[in-house]
């Protein structure tokens, strides 16, 4: 009984730390995007703010939200990245004739 | 396969041919883009933002001139330009007149880049040992709507000199205009130039023609006046961009571009809007 329960508090940590080092790298992502998107001139003005929340939901040991908020954040990161790249031809068609 | 080649080139360089169109010629297209969207515009007025193409706005806006919100700034820049450095000199010192929005925006060719009247306003303070204004508002405002309202009625006249760094700056100017940024998805030339007179919320939006003549601007949702950059940094912010740096390279080059689509209209700085 006391082998079950230790096991399962095992299982707990480890499943808790592999939840958070998860949100860590998907914020370390959405991080990477973003500085990538702002050397291109095209960071976006929500996608620092959405890194910070997650990054606070995850000090505050909120691990789903942390999560949703990095998913988010990281979408718009390489959102603007590749908004960046594809306008590096599309402006052109802008341009009256 | 090789006459799918050729047309693949034909077809990428019809695309690409307005991109690469002289400045002379952007101007032109730029100049008769709006001629067409609005023939009910007399010449010359579009330097009276969206009250050249509303009317009804317009009636109010002239009230609202007969009192201009803007005329503080103005004696407070007077002000301001007058008053001597520490070291004794004056802005004077550094403008024969303060008449000067004609000179500007202007290519540097030895320093290589674009300078505005607000940079030159806030060099010639760090040329005399004082510290430069903020950029957006403030001082630097007032100084500038003082010079604006010195300059009335010149033409606006932006050369762009036979210099490769003279044309890629203004090349950048121009690929800002028309790049679409933040999370909105938006260029300046699609609510300016594509929107110009149909509505966002309740706002019409302006025709670009004209957009840099009336520069600085009370704007009544500021409360206070406000510099063209401060304008562009607005724009970006409501797209959801992260704004450029003041007088940084981009909005010079984007002023640089947008000045010189206006040549031969007048100055009338400065302005009031809403």
């Amino acid at each position: 009984m006391l082998k079950g329960m230790i096991s399962a508090l095992a299982l707990g940590v480890v499943l808790t730390a592999t939840a958070s080092s998860s949100v860590e790298s998907v914020i370390a992502d959405a991080v990477a995007a973003n500085k990538q998107a702002k050397a291109l001139g095209h960071e976006w003005n929500v996608t620092g703010k959405a890194i910070k929340a997650a990054q606070a939901a995850l000090k505050a040991g909120n691990e789903a939200e942390a999560m949703e908020l990095a998913a988010q954040a990281k979408y718009m990161a390489e959102a603007s990245v590749y908004q960046a790249n594809d306008e590096k031809e599309a402006w052109k068609l802008r341009v009256p004739r | 396969m090789k006459k799918l080649t050729q047309l693949g080139i034909l077809v990428s360089v019809a695309v690409s041919a307005p991109a690469l169109a002289s400045p002379d010629q952007d101007r032109a297209t730029f100049e008769k883009f709006y001629e067409s969207r609005f023939p009910q515009v007399a010449e010359g007025d579009f330097i009276n933002g969206v009250y050249s193409i509303l009317p009804a706005a317009r009636e109010q806006w002239e009230a609202i001139e007969e009192f201009p919100p803007y005329e503080v700034a103005i004696e407070l820049g007077e002000e301001i330009y007058n008053t001597p450095f520490a070291n004794g000199k004056s802005f004077a010192d550094c403008f024969d007149t303060p008449a000067q929005r004609e000179n500007y925006p202007y290519w540097d060719s030895e320093r290589g880049k674009v300078v505005t009247m607000e940079a030159a306003i806030n060099e010639c303070l760090v040329e005399n040992g004082e510290k430069p204004f903020k950029t957006k508002k403030g001082k630097l405002a007032e100084v500038s709507a003082y010079m604006s309202y010195e300059s009335r009625g010149q033409t606006i006249n932006v050369q762009i000199p036979d210099d490769p760094a003279a044309l890629a700056a203004y090349e950048q100017g121009k690929q800002l205009y028309y790049t679409k940024n933040g999370q909105l998805n938006f260029a300046c030339s699609d609510c300016h130039m594509y929107g110009s007179g149909l509505n966002a919320r309740a706002e019409t939006m302006s025709p670009s023609l004209g957009h840099t003549s009336h520069w600085p601007v009370y704007r009544s949702k500021w409360q206070d006046m406000g510099t063209l950059h401060r304008r562009f940094a607005g724009c970006m912010t409501n797209v959801r961009a992260k704004p450029y740096k003041a007088l940084g390279e981009e909005y010079s080059n984007l002023e640089y571009f947008l000045t010189y689509m206006s040549n031969g209209l007048e100055f009338n700085g400065p302005g009031a809007r809403k």
